[in-house]
Protein backbone atom coordinates (compact mmCIF):
# COMPACT_ATOMS: atom_id res chain seq x y z
CA UNK A 1 0.00 0.00 0.00
CA UNK A 2 1.05 3.43 0.08
CA UNK A 3 2.95 2.80 -3.37
CA UNK A 4 5.00 0.02 -1.34
CA UNK A 5 6.01 2.79 1.30
CA UNK A 6 4.80 0.97 3.66
CA UNK A 7 4.89 -2.66 5.17
CA UNK A 8 1.38 -3.73 5.21
CA UNK A 9 1.48 -6.59 7.58
CA UNK A 10 3.35 -4.89 9.87
CA UNK A 11 1.45 -1.64 10.18
CA UNK A 12 -2.01 -3.75 10.46
CA UNK A 13 -0.08 -5.19 13.29
CA UNK A 14 0.74 -2.15 14.30
CA UNK A 15 -2.49 -0.97 14.74
CA UNK A 16 -4.19 -4.18 16.27
CA UNK A 17 -1.74 -4.48 18.78
CA UNK A 18 -2.05 -1.28 20.00
CA UNK A 19 -4.20 -0.27 23.07
CA UNK A 20 -5.03 3.26 22.42
CA UNK A 21 -6.03 2.03 18.80
CA UNK A 22 -7.85 -0.54 20.24
CA UNK A 23 -9.32 1.29 22.98
CA UNK A 24 -11.05 4.57 20.58
CA UNK A 25 -11.60 2.74 18.12
CA UNK A 26 -14.05 0.27 19.63
CA UNK A 27 -17.26 1.47 18.65
CA UNK A 28 -15.67 2.53 15.14
CA UNK A 29 -16.94 0.81 11.89
CA UNK A 30 -15.72 2.25 9.03
CA UNK A 31 -13.56 2.77 5.46
CA UNK A 32 -11.13 4.05 3.87
CA UNK A 33 -8.75 4.30 0.81
CA UNK A 34 -5.40 5.61 0.48
CA UNK A 35 -4.90 6.27 -3.27
CA UNK A 36 -1.09 7.35 -4.37
CA UNK A 37 -0.93 8.34 -8.34
CA UNK A 38 -2.80 5.13 -9.97
CA UNK A 39 -2.56 2.74 -7.09
CA UNK A 40 -5.00 2.90 -4.41
CA UNK A 41 -5.68 0.17 -1.05
CA UNK A 42 -8.87 0.26 0.95
CA UNK A 43 -9.43 -0.51 4.65
CA UNK A 44 -12.00 -1.62 7.44
CA UNK A 45 -11.39 -0.33 10.40
CA UNK A 46 -14.34 -2.21 12.57
CA UNK A 47 -14.26 -2.75 16.74
CA UNK A 48 -10.40 -1.26 16.89
CA UNK A 49 -9.23 -4.02 13.96
CA UNK A 50 -7.67 -2.77 11.15
CA UNK A 51 -8.00 -4.69 7.68
CA UNK A 52 -8.03 -5.00 4.08
CA UNK A 53 -10.77 -4.08 2.11
CA UNK A 54 -11.18 -6.10 -0.77
CA UNK A 55 -14.16 -6.06 -3.33
CA UNK A 56 -15.81 -3.31 -5.25
CA UNK A 57 -17.59 -1.81 -2.05
CA UNK A 58 -16.44 1.86 -2.40
CA UNK A 59 -14.94 3.11 0.92
CA UNK A 60 -16.43 5.99 2.93
CA UNK A 61 -13.40 8.08 2.71
CA UNK A 62 -10.65 8.62 -0.12
CA UNK A 63 -7.34 10.26 0.33
CA UNK A 64 -5.61 10.91 -2.70
CA UNK A 65 -1.88 12.81 -2.62
CA UNK A 66 1.58 12.07 -4.95
CA UNK A 67 3.59 9.54 -3.58
CA UNK A 68 5.89 12.29 -2.84
CA UNK A 69 3.57 14.25 -0.51
CA UNK A 70 2.88 10.66 1.25
CA UNK A 71 6.64 10.37 1.61
CA UNK A 72 6.67 13.67 3.23
CA UNK A 73 3.92 12.73 5.78
CA UNK A 74 5.37 9.03 6.35
CA UNK A 75 8.98 10.54 7.55
CA UNK A 76 9.72 9.60 10.98
CA UNK A 77 9.55 13.52 12.04
CA UNK A 78 7.66 14.90 9.45
CA UNK A 79 8.70 18.44 8.08
CA UNK A 80 5.67 20.74 8.88
CA UNK A 81 2.65 20.59 7.57
CA UNK A 82 2.99 17.04 6.85
CA UNK A 83 2.38 15.81 10.38
CA UNK A 84 -1.08 15.32 9.84
CA UNK A 85 -3.48 14.89 6.97
CA UNK A 86 -5.64 18.41 8.07
CA UNK A 87 -2.13 20.05 7.88
CA UNK A 88 -1.46 18.43 4.47
CA UNK A 89 -5.79 19.30 3.43
CA UNK A 90 -4.74 23.23 4.60
CA UNK A 91 -1.37 24.18 3.04
CA UNK A 92 -0.51 21.63 0.12
CA UNK A 93 -1.79 21.60 -3.15
CA UNK A 94 -1.27 18.05 -4.31
CA UNK A 95 -3.17 16.42 -1.38
CA UNK A 96 -6.96 15.85 -0.97
CA UNK A 97 -9.53 13.83 0.68
CA UNK A 98 -11.26 13.39 -2.43
CA UNK A 99 -14.19 11.67 -0.57
CA UNK A 100 -15.88 11.56 2.89
CA UNK A 101 -14.61 14.36 4.52
CA UNK A 102 -17.46 13.99 6.88
CA UNK A 103 -16.91 10.69 7.74
CA UNK A 104 -12.91 11.89 8.37
CA UNK A 105 -14.27 14.34 10.84
CA UNK A 106 -16.14 11.56 12.28
CA UNK A 107 -13.67 9.96 13.01
CA UNK A 108 -10.84 11.95 13.12
CA UNK A 109 -9.73 10.96 16.97
CA UNK A 110 -8.81 7.11 16.01
CA UNK A 111 -8.22 7.63 12.38
CA UNK A 112 -5.09 10.28 13.65
CA UNK A 113 -3.70 7.17 15.80
CA UNK A 114 -3.97 4.69 12.54
CA UNK A 115 -2.23 7.13 10.29
CA UNK A 116 0.53 7.82 12.56
CA UNK A 117 1.18 4.44 13.67
CA UNK A 118 1.97 3.99 9.68
CA UNK A 119 5.34 5.55 10.29
CA UNK A 120 6.69 3.29 12.09
CA UNK A 121 6.47 1.11 9.40
CA UNK A 122 7.96 2.91 6.57
CA UNK A 123 10.30 1.62 4.34
CA UNK A 124 13.30 4.17 5.04
CA UNK A 125 14.14 3.57 1.15
CA UNK A 126 11.04 4.69 0.14
CA UNK A 127 11.11 8.32 1.98
CA UNK A 128 11.29 11.07 -0.24
CA UNK A 129 15.58 11.87 0.05
CA UNK A 130 14.81 15.11 1.69
CA UNK A 131 13.08 13.48 5.00
CA UNK A 132 14.70 9.97 4.88
CA UNK B 1 4.03 15.37 56.39
CA UNK B 2 2.54 18.39 54.79
CA UNK B 3 2.87 18.69 50.88
CA UNK B 4 3.55 22.13 49.73
CA UNK B 5 0.91 22.75 47.19
CA UNK B 6 1.48 24.28 43.87
CA UNK B 7 1.85 28.45 43.97
CA UNK B 8 -1.42 29.42 41.94
CA UNK B 9 -4.39 30.52 43.97
CA UNK B 10 -8.01 31.10 41.96
CA UNK B 11 -10.53 33.63 42.91
CA UNK B 12 -13.78 33.84 41.28
CA UNK B 13 -15.17 37.90 39.92
CA UNK B 14 -18.05 39.11 39.16
CA UNK B 15 -17.63 41.41 36.79
CA UNK B 16 -19.71 43.82 34.15
CA UNK B 17 -18.99 43.25 30.57
CA UNK B 18 -21.00 45.35 28.01
CA UNK B 19 -23.89 45.23 30.83
CA UNK B 20 -23.88 41.98 31.62
CA UNK B 21 -22.51 40.45 34.64
CA UNK B 22 -20.16 37.65 34.17
CA UNK B 23 -18.48 35.00 37.05
CA UNK B 24 -14.75 34.47 35.71
CA UNK B 25 -12.45 32.69 37.47
CA UNK B 26 -8.80 34.46 37.73
CA UNK B 27 -5.92 32.37 38.86
CA UNK B 28 -2.22 34.30 39.94
CA UNK B 29 0.33 33.25 40.89
CA UNK B 30 3.97 35.27 42.06
CA UNK B 31 5.05 38.49 42.39
CA UNK B 32 6.22 41.54 40.11
CA UNK B 33 5.46 43.41 37.02
CA UNK B 34 1.98 41.46 35.90
CA UNK B 35 1.06 39.09 33.09
CA UNK B 36 -2.21 38.48 31.97
CA UNK B 37 -2.61 35.20 29.79
CA UNK B 38 -4.85 34.52 27.57
CA UNK B 39 -6.45 31.12 26.63
CA UNK B 40 -6.91 29.44 23.26
CA UNK B 41 -9.87 28.85 21.55
CA UNK B 42 -12.82 26.73 23.29
CA UNK B 43 -9.84 25.58 26.15
CA UNK B 44 -9.56 27.42 29.07
CA UNK B 45 -6.35 29.08 32.05
CA UNK B 46 -5.17 25.83 32.72
CA UNK B 47 -3.02 26.19 29.08
CA UNK B 48 -1.10 28.39 31.47
CA UNK B 49 -0.05 26.11 34.24
CA UNK B 50 3.86 25.65 33.04
CA UNK B 51 3.98 29.24 33.25
CA UNK B 52 2.57 29.95 36.40
CA UNK B 53 4.86 27.04 38.03
CA UNK B 54 7.74 28.53 36.96
CA UNK B 55 9.73 30.20 40.09
CA UNK B 56 12.43 31.55 37.83
CA UNK B 57 9.64 34.20 36.47
CA UNK B 58 7.38 33.98 39.46
CA UNK B 59 10.23 35.61 41.62
CA UNK B 60 9.80 38.82 38.67
CA UNK B 61 6.39 38.43 37.74
CA UNK B 62 2.72 38.24 39.01
CA UNK B 63 1.17 35.64 36.24
CA UNK B 64 -2.83 36.21 35.59
CA UNK B 65 -4.97 33.74 33.54
CA UNK B 66 -8.69 33.58 33.70
CA UNK B 67 -10.84 31.74 32.04
CA UNK B 68 -13.12 33.56 29.43
CA UNK B 69 -17.33 33.35 30.22
CA UNK B 70 -18.55 29.95 28.74
CA UNK B 71 -15.24 28.32 29.14
CA UNK B 72 -13.13 26.19 32.11
CA UNK B 73 -14.49 27.49 35.71
CA UNK B 74 -16.35 30.52 34.49
CA UNK B 75 -19.55 29.49 33.60
CA UNK B 76 -22.30 30.96 31.20
CA UNK B 77 -24.50 33.67 32.45
CA UNK B 78 -27.98 32.89 32.59
CA UNK B 79 -29.83 32.34 29.96
CA UNK B 80 -27.30 31.09 27.62
CA UNK B 81 -29.10 27.98 26.66
CA UNK B 82 -31.20 30.40 24.32
CA UNK B 83 -28.26 31.71 22.73
CA UNK B 84 -25.61 30.87 20.15
CA UNK B 85 -22.11 32.05 21.40
CA UNK B 86 -20.20 33.83 19.07
CA UNK B 87 -17.05 35.89 20.01
CA UNK B 88 -16.71 39.50 18.53
CA UNK B 89 -13.85 41.49 18.49
CA UNK B 90 -16.18 44.21 20.66
CA UNK B 91 -17.01 41.42 23.44
CA UNK B 92 -13.61 40.06 24.22
CA UNK B 93 -11.72 43.22 24.69
CA UNK B 94 -14.07 44.28 27.07
CA UNK B 95 -13.84 41.12 28.81
CA UNK B 96 -10.18 41.43 28.95
CA UNK B 97 -9.96 44.96 29.75
CA UNK B 98 -12.99 44.45 32.26
CA UNK B 99 -10.32 41.72 34.28
CA UNK B 100 -7.27 43.92 34.00
CA UNK B 101 -8.88 46.91 35.86
CA UNK B 102 -10.71 44.75 38.27
CA UNK B 103 -7.40 43.40 39.41
CA UNK B 104 -6.25 46.89 39.46
CA UNK B 105 -3.60 45.85 37.28
CA UNK B 106 -1.21 48.59 36.66
CA UNK B 107 0.31 48.49 32.85
CA UNK B 108 0.02 44.64 32.38
CA UNK B 109 1.74 42.85 29.81
CA UNK B 110 -0.84 40.75 27.74
CA UNK B 111 0.29 37.49 26.40
CA UNK B 112 -2.46 35.36 24.60
CA UNK B 113 -2.00 32.40 22.17
CA UNK B 114 -4.18 31.64 19.32
CA UNK B 115 -7.17 34.04 19.38
CA UNK B 116 -5.74 35.51 22.38
CA UNK B 117 -2.26 35.64 19.81
CA UNK B 118 -4.70 38.02 17.44
CA UNK B 119 -6.78 39.77 19.83
CA UNK B 120 -3.19 41.05 21.38
CA UNK B 121 -2.79 43.21 18.52
CA UNK B 122 -6.42 44.56 19.07
CA UNK B 123 -5.42 45.59 22.85
CA UNK B 124 -2.19 47.34 21.43
CA UNK B 125 -4.18 49.33 18.93
CA UNK B 126 -7.05 50.26 21.03
CA UNK B 127 -5.87 50.08 24.59
CA UNK B 128 -1.80 50.84 24.38
CA UNK B 129 -1.93 53.37 27.16
CA UNK B 130 -3.07 50.54 29.65
CA UNK B 131 -0.51 48.18 28.63
CA UNK B 132 3.11 47.46 29.14
CA UNK B 133 3.44 45.29 26.21
CA UNK B 134 1.88 42.39 24.03
CA UNK B 135 3.47 38.90 23.17
CA UNK B 136 1.08 37.07 21.02
CA UNK B 137 1.25 33.36 19.75
CA UNK B 138 -0.41 31.81 16.69
CA UNK B 139 -1.95 35.45 15.62
CA UNK B 140 -2.36 37.23 12.93
CA UNK B 141 -3.94 40.27 11.31
CA UNK B 142 -6.18 37.78 9.74
CA UNK B 143 -6.35 34.08 10.51
CA UNK B 144 -8.80 32.25 7.95
CA UNK B 145 -10.32 28.80 7.43
CA UNK B 146 -10.76 28.09 10.90
CA UNK B 147 -14.63 28.97 11.45
CA UNK B 148 -16.74 25.99 10.53
CA UNK B 149 -20.18 24.36 11.56
CA UNK B 150 -19.29 20.94 11.83
CA UNK B 151 -18.56 20.90 15.77
CA UNK B 152 -22.49 21.35 16.44
CA UNK B 153 -23.34 18.86 13.97
CA UNK B 154 -25.62 16.08 15.51
CA UNK B 155 -23.38 13.31 13.92
CA UNK B 156 -20.15 14.67 15.55
CA UNK B 157 -18.62 14.11 19.07
CA UNK B 158 -17.26 17.21 19.67
CA UNK B 159 -15.55 15.90 23.05
CA UNK B 160 -13.16 13.86 20.77
CA UNK B 161 -13.18 15.26 17.31
CA UNK B 162 -12.76 19.08 18.64
CA UNK B 163 -9.42 18.40 20.10
CA UNK B 164 -8.02 16.14 17.86
CA UNK B 165 -8.79 18.86 15.42
CA UNK B 166 -6.63 21.23 17.49
CA UNK B 167 -3.91 18.69 18.82
CA UNK B 168 -2.97 18.31 14.48
CA UNK B 169 -1.54 21.82 14.83
CA UNK B 170 1.25 20.56 17.42
CA UNK B 171 4.60 19.59 16.43
CA UNK B 172 4.68 15.51 16.55
CA UNK B 173 8.03 15.68 18.18
CA UNK B 174 7.08 17.09 21.21
CA UNK B 175 6.51 16.13 24.85
CA UNK B 176 3.75 13.84 24.71
CA UNK B 177 2.21 14.19 28.17
CA UNK B 178 2.07 18.07 27.10
CA UNK B 179 0.67 17.49 23.79
CA UNK B 180 -1.46 14.84 25.05
CA UNK B 181 -2.79 17.72 28.33
CA UNK B 182 -3.61 19.69 25.67
CA UNK B 183 -5.95 17.51 24.02
CA UNK B 184 -7.47 16.60 27.76
CA UNK B 185 -8.19 20.58 27.98
CA UNK B 186 -10.38 20.51 24.36
CA UNK B 187 -12.35 17.77 25.36
CA UNK B 188 -14.22 19.63 28.39
CA UNK B 189 -15.07 22.48 26.31
CA UNK B 190 -18.27 22.90 26.01
CA UNK B 191 -20.97 22.54 22.88
CA UNK B 192 -20.03 25.18 19.86
CA UNK B 193 -17.71 27.15 22.05
CA UNK B 194 -14.41 26.33 20.22
CA UNK B 195 -16.55 27.09 17.39
CA UNK B 196 -17.78 30.46 18.63
CA UNK B 197 -14.22 31.54 19.93
CA UNK B 198 -13.26 30.73 16.30
CA UNK B 199 -15.99 32.84 15.07
CA UNK B 200 -13.76 36.00 16.72
CA UNK B 201 -10.09 34.28 15.05
CA UNK B 202 -11.69 33.55 11.69
CA UNK B 203 -14.21 36.09 10.90
CA UNK B 204 -14.79 38.98 13.48
CA UNK B 205 -11.20 39.61 13.65
CA UNK B 206 -8.84 41.71 11.01
CA UNK B 207 -6.99 44.04 11.07
CA UNK B 208 -5.39 43.94 7.92
CA UNK B 209 -5.27 47.34 6.65
CA UNK B 210 -4.58 49.02 10.38
CA UNK B 211 -1.36 47.42 11.52
CA UNK B 212 -0.10 50.85 10.45
CA UNK B 213 -2.49 52.24 13.74
CA UNK B 214 -0.32 50.29 16.42
CA UNK B 215 2.37 52.43 18.26
CA UNK B 216 4.70 50.21 19.46
CA UNK B 217 7.21 52.89 21.56
CA UNK B 218 3.73 52.97 23.59
CA UNK B 219 3.23 49.29 23.70
CA UNK B 220 5.80 46.94 22.38
CA UNK B 221 4.46 44.00 20.39
CA UNK B 222 6.24 40.89 19.72
CA UNK B 223 4.52 37.74 17.73
CA UNK B 224 6.05 34.34 17.85
CA UNK B 225 4.20 31.53 15.57
CA UNK B 226 5.42 27.57 15.71
CA UNK B 227 6.66 26.21 12.37
CA UNK B 228 4.20 23.19 12.61
CA UNK B 229 1.03 25.63 12.99
CA UNK B 230 -0.99 25.42 9.58
CA UNK B 231 -4.02 27.52 11.07
CA UNK B 232 -1.81 30.24 11.72
CA UNK B 233 1.26 29.84 9.51
CA UNK B 234 4.61 31.56 10.20
CA UNK B 235 4.51 33.37 6.94
CA UNK B 236 1.40 34.98 8.15
CA UNK B 237 2.53 35.98 11.73
CA UNK B 238 5.69 37.55 10.03
CA UNK B 239 3.84 39.32 7.04
CA UNK B 240 1.87 41.03 10.04
CA UNK B 241 5.36 42.09 11.82
CA UNK B 242 6.83 43.41 8.57
CA UNK B 243 3.00 45.95 8.74
CA UNK B 244 3.64 46.89 12.07
CA UNK B 245 6.58 49.28 12.83
CA UNK B 246 8.81 48.47 15.55
CA UNK B 247 7.31 44.79 15.89
CA UNK B 248 9.49 41.94 16.79
CA UNK B 249 9.35 38.35 16.57
CA UNK B 250 8.73 35.22 13.86
CA UNK B 251 8.96 31.81 13.99
CA UNK B 252 9.84 29.41 15.83
CA UNK B 253 11.47 26.06 15.07
CA UNK B 254 9.97 22.91 16.25
CA UNK B 255 6.78 23.65 17.84
CA UNK B 256 2.72 23.79 16.58
CA UNK B 257 0.07 25.81 17.44
CA UNK B 258 0.48 25.13 21.19
CA UNK B 259 3.04 26.63 22.08
CA UNK B 260 2.74 27.65 26.08
CA UNK B 261 1.65 24.49 26.99
CA UNK B 262 2.63 21.92 24.22
CA UNK B 263 6.15 22.74 25.08
CA UNK B 264 7.07 24.76 27.38
CA UNK B 265 10.34 24.61 28.20
CA UNK B 266 10.86 25.34 24.28
CA UNK B 267 8.69 28.03 24.02
CA UNK B 268 9.90 29.99 26.99
CA UNK B 269 13.90 29.94 24.95
CA UNK B 270 11.93 32.62 22.59
CA UNK B 271 9.31 34.47 24.84
CA UNK B 272 11.52 35.22 27.71
CA UNK B 273 13.65 37.75 26.10
CA UNK B 274 11.13 39.56 25.07
CA UNK B 275 8.88 39.11 28.41
CA UNK B 276 11.89 40.68 30.33
CA UNK B 277 12.67 43.79 28.05
CA UNK B 278 8.89 44.93 27.82
CA UNK B 279 9.38 44.36 32.03
CA UNK B 280 12.37 46.97 31.84
CA UNK B 281 10.46 49.09 29.79
CA UNK B 282 7.07 49.28 32.10
CA UNK B 283 9.35 49.92 35.13
CA UNK B 284 11.38 52.86 33.47
CA UNK B 285 7.81 53.87 31.94
CA UNK B 286 6.19 53.87 35.46
CA UNK B 287 9.37 55.65 36.78
CA UNK B 288 8.93 59.15 35.31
Amino acid sequence: MWQGMVDEAAWLHQVNADPEARLIGRYTDTSFEIVSGKLAAAYRLEAGVLSPLYGKARAAMVFSAPAVAWAAFLAPVPFPPNQHFLGMERRRSDFSIAHGRPAYIRHLRVLTRVFELARACAYPAALAPEVA
Amino acid sequence: MTIAPEPIVGRYYPLEVQGRVQRIYVETSGDGAPVVCLHTAGADARQYRHLQNDPELLADFRIVAFDLPWHGKSLPPAGWWQEEYLLTVERYTATIMAVIEALALERPIVMGCSMGGSVVLELARSHADRLGGVIGFSGAAKVEGRFQDWPLAPDVNANQVVPSWTAALMAPQGPEAARREVWWIYSQGGPGIYRGDTYFYSDSFDLRGREHEIDTRACPVTLLTGEYDFACSPEETEATLARIPGAEGGRMAGIGHFPISENYPLCKTYFEPALRRMARLRAQRLAR
